[in-house]
């Protein structure tokens, strides 16, 4: 579930936010940065405050989550985001708050299936219709956990140790993760690459695939998604999409068990940041010549 | 997969929920009317869909109405073509007006003038290269909306690029004047491909350029004319000041572009961002020595009404816009004679007259 939180509504926010311009000069787009505020410090919510996290709290904030996110979707669809208006602030906030109790109060589970990497898949394409969708998908997919209606598996067996460097592994995903979205800007073609990824991470789960990507040793990931980020063509939309899917999933395999959803999901979020700065010429200027390739 | 199936099922209705009623956005690159019903095109209407593949019953009833029209879908983009408008032999001289930087809400006036001057020049079209507002209010986008669709009532058209400033309110700027910032319009004897130049903060992305290099491979006989508000050259060995930090060129893609213009004969590439007049040959050298030098003039034009400065060492600084003047698809023309001098000046644009309400011409 975390992984669906962090490709359907983080990342989606992020790209909204940064193709809509982000400020904080009013109080309403301060409300956006709560759910962030809730991923960074949910683990420590949860050890102190556990009450809040039954099953029935799980529920209303998993439906509450979900209506706000659709509601979102409905109110930008094909109007774009004035992050000035506090309506749309408001539904976002909820809905990446309600979704995210959902997975800060969900039962420890094992890496993503095939199936909810083609749940990611499927919403990133919808977001060809409109970039707010995928936010639904999160959306849904928190009503769904709560309820007790989406697929788990649950943890093979008790802790397992990262890999290394597990944290900057994930800062990678979020910083190349985001790439096509920089490139394609208001086009929805983006949504292409984002389907690829998700293809192309439940294809790396299959058997045989699987067992030989299990022998690719642990520093090829981030090389191979510092590669990736280098190595983007819009030509290559969809090979270079499913790749990127694959080296997630591995990703995502190798995390620890219990998932450190804070340091990871913020590393992502980090990567996602740094990413947007780097492809918006704001730091490091002499590092653009590494950012498109024929640049 | 029972429980994956259920998912799916609500996730569909989720669409359905998001999409219905159905709505319908016109994703139109400029204001007003199509510009593509000028005589000898084939008028297009493209629209987004809130839903894959479906229209409103009205649009679709309408559109299926039209003689000989016929509609083309991309998921839920639907393109109508109309049959072609009857040609009429064109014009053999074209007159494209340029200007960027226009003003802010307290120079209002400015932007009156500019109509009014219009309104007496009649150009064949417009082309605005970006900074529209600098207020992002929805109060003043329609205003400036209001003004371009004066011109377009006059049979004006206006083609409308972003620059960095509708970045600050690009939901407003997307609504107001249309939501594909990056597109191509044909018009007389130009194709005019307009650019994004702020989409990367001062840069060109990978697909972007792709975009402009198949466009640049199918002109169809046509006048490429590129439009883009970040100049392409910096001011190099000639420049005067920062300008406030506005004085930055156009850093992606840069020299792959001055190469694709060479290669297909773009004779000029229309930018503003520096509130102050300038042109650079291929090579990025200003040109304040001559007119007629080859290749293509890469044109920086001083602002409409905002504030003035100076980047360059080119001496003059006035509010204004630019007259290009095309023969037969040629480009005869890009700046205005300096006064009294009997010589074409390398870089001057038409400065923008007294302002309306000092003439007693408001609206």
């Amino acid at each position: 579930m975390i992984a669906i939180w962090s490709f359907l509504y983080l990342l989606g926010l992020g790209r909204l936010l940064a193709m809509n311009g982000f400020d904080l000069q009013r109080p309403a787009a301060w409300l956006i940065l709560l759910p962030i505020l809730l991923l960074l410090s949910g683990a420590q919510v949860r050890r102190q405050l556990p009450a809040l996290f039954s099953a029935a709290v799980l529920r209303v904030a998993g439906t509450l989550g979900f209506a706000a996110l659709l509601l979102l979707a409905r109110h930008l669809n094909l109007a774009g985001w004035d992050v000035r208006e506090a309506w749309p602030d408001l539904l976002a906030a909820t809905g990446g708050f309600g979704s995210l109790w959902v997975v800060l109060g969900s039962a420890e589970e094992a890496s993503p299936t095939v199936g909810h990497w083609l749940w990611i898949a499927f919403w990133l394409l919808t977001g060809f219709l409109d970039p707010a969708l995928p936010l639904v998908g999160a959306g849904l997919a928190g009503c769904l956990t709560a309820w007790g209606l989406l697929p788990r598996q649950p943890v093979p067996g008790g802790e397992r140790p990262a890999m290394r460097p597990i944290t900057l592994t994930f800062f990678l995903v979020g910083l190349t993760s985001s790439k096509a979205g920089w490139d394609f800007g208001p086009r929805p073609d983006w949504a292409f690459a984002g389907a690829a990824l998700g293809l192309g991470a439940a294809l790396a789960q299959l058997g045989p695939l699987h067992r030989h990507l299990a022998r690719l040793p642990d520093w090829a990931l981030p090389l191979g998604l510092g590669l990736l980020a280098i190595a983007y063509a819009p030509g290559l939309l969809l090979p270079w999409g499913a790749l990127l899917g694959i080296l997630v999933s591995l990703a995502w395999d190798r995390a620890p068990r219990p998932f450190a959803t804070g340091r990871l999901a913020g590393a992502l979020l980090l990567g996602l940041v740094f990413s947007f700065a780097l492809h918006s010429n704001l730091w490091l200027p002499g590092l653009r010549h590494l950012l498109w390739l024929g640049n | 997969m029972i429980p994956w199936l259920r998912a799916y099922l609500l996730a569909a209705l989720c669409l359905l929920a998001v999409g219905l009623p159905l709505r319908l956005r016109e994703d139109r690159p400029r204001t007003g009317h199509p510009l593509s019903t000028a005589p000898g095109s084939r008028p297009t209407w493209e629209v987004t869909t809130s839903l894959p593949w479906l229209l409103p019953p009205a649009t679709r009833r309408a559109w299926q109405a039209t003689p000989g029209a016929t509609i083309t879908w991309r998921f839920n983009r639907a393109t109508l073509q109309l049959p072609a408008v009857p040609a009429t032999p064109l014009a053999p001289t074209f007159r494209l007006v340029f200007v960027a930087d226009l003003a802010p809400p307290d120079q209002a006036d400015l932007l009156e003038q500019f109509v009014v001057e219009m309104a007496a020049l009649r150009p064949d079209v417009i082309l605005v290269g970006g900074d529209l507002t600098y207020a992002e209010t929805e109060a003043w986008y329609g205003a400036v909306e209001a003004q371009f669709l004066r011109l377009e009532r006059l049979g004006i058209p206006v083609i409308v690029a972003a620059g960095n400033h509708e970045r600050k309110g690009w939901p407003l700027f997307l609504r107001h004047f249309g939501h594909s910032p990056t597109f191509r319009v044909d018009i007389g004897p130009l194709a005019v491909l307009t650019l994004d130049s702020a989409h990367g903060r001062d840069q060109l992305t990978p697909s972007q350029f792709a975009w402009l290099e198949a466009n640049l491979n199918t002109l169809g006989g046509r006048t490429p004319i590129i439009q883009l508000h970040h100049p392409v050259f910096p001011a190099g060995s000639a420049i005067k000041g920062e300008a406030g930090g506005s004085g930055g060129s156009l850093m992606g893609f840069q020299q792959a572009f001055v190469r694709l213009c060479r290669d297909h004969a773009v004779p000029a590439v229309l930018s503003g961002h520096w509130h102050s007049d300038a042109v650079f040959d291929s090579a990025g050298q200003l040109r304040d020595d001559t007119v007629d030098f080859p290749g293509t003039k890469f044109i920086v034009n001083t602002a409409l009404g905002n504030e003035l400065r100076q980047v360059t060492r080119w001496p003059q600084s006035y509010h204004g816009y630019r007259i290009l003047e095309f023969d037969r698809g040629s480009l005869v023309r890009y700046t205005v004679d300096e006064p009294g001098s009997g010589r074409r000046s390398p870089i001057a644009s038409t400065p923008l007259g007294v302002p309306a309400k000092a003439n007693g011409a408001g609206r």
